[in-house]
């Protein structure tokens, strides 16, 4: 029988996992691709909690929290090409003078 | 079977979440966000939330995976190189770091207690009435102003990105 403890242990593997890869990796777009990764993972424990719990505001919250992701990945990639085109450069250890 | 079907659907996932991080080439790194996406929506089916599962696919999968290849395109780039970098000597530490946030929160959860006020929609309940006819009862009653304020951002994000992508003028 699987139980909530469960689901909980994978979200929190998949958050750690997540941000193994946001301080190892210096890429912007695979950083943006772990954020997303932790994301989920959260995504995940709601809709668990939400099963275990009789309600459906876990559902709800993942709603508004696809909405969010959507939003922010749309606006991130855009930042990430703008200052591409100042500097031709996607590794973020390179953009670290605020004057661009 | 559940806890067959469980066991899968979380091994791709980790594993898909391994290869994100790991791999050298972007555009593997995307694909196997993909296939993590892909299992998540699996497992939002196996705890009976069956419209999240296909909105994961639609939007996740569909849009924003699909947002990320665009992206990579437009950029051209191919690979990352590992070892380069002023500050690589934080890695081992940073895993090490990961590896004991993992360990804490499996103890906290194996020994606190997960639980709190039941709510009104059981699976019986959401059984007879079907998923997305509940959620929408939910999400146009109780949750009408987030729904709203959620239409907002999303117009404030296409206004942002708009914005970002302009064309300068040459100056």
């Amino acid at each position: 029988m699987v139980s909530l403890e469960h689901y909980l242990v994978l979200s929190a593997v998949l958050f750690v996992i997540g941000a193994v890869g946001v301080v190892v990796r210096r890429n912007a777009i695979v950083l943006f691709l772990c954020i997303e990764l932790m994301l989920n993972s959260a995504n995940l424990a709601f809709i668990a909690f939400g099963r275990y719990l009789n309600s459906l505001e876990g559902q709800v919250f993942v709603f508004m929290a696809m909405t969010v992701a959507a939003a922010e990945v749309a606006v991130g990639l855009g930042i990430i090409v703008s200052v591409f085109r100042g500097k031709p450069t996607t590794n973020v250890d390179d953009i670290s003078l605020l004057k661009g | 079977m559940e806890m067959v079907m469980f066991v899968i659907l979380a091994v791709i996932a980790v594993i898909a979440a391994v290869g994100v991080v790991v791999q050298s080439r972007i555009v593997y790194s995307a694909l196997c966000l993909l296939l993590n996406l892909c299992a998540l929506a699996g497992l939002y089916v196996l705890l009976n939330a069956q419209f999240i599962a296909v909105a994961q696919v639609i939007v996740y999968a569909g849009a924003i995976v699909v947002l990320f290849l665009f992206g990579i395109m437009l950029l051209e780039v191919d690979r990352e190189d590992f070892g380069a970098g002023k500050l690589h000597w934080l890695r081992v530490p940073g895993i090490v770091l990961a590896i004991i946030l993992a360990a804490e929160v499996v103890y906290a959860l194996s020994t606190g207690f997960i639980g709190g006020e039941m709510g009104v929609y059981t699976q019986q309940v959401i059984a007879q009435r079907g998923n997305v006819h509940v959620l929408g009862e939910v999400l146009f009653t109780d949750f009408l102003v987030p729904f709203e304020l959620a239409s907002i951002l999303l117009l404030a994000a296409i206004v942002g990105a708009v914005y970002l992508g302009r064309q300068r003028p040459e100056v």
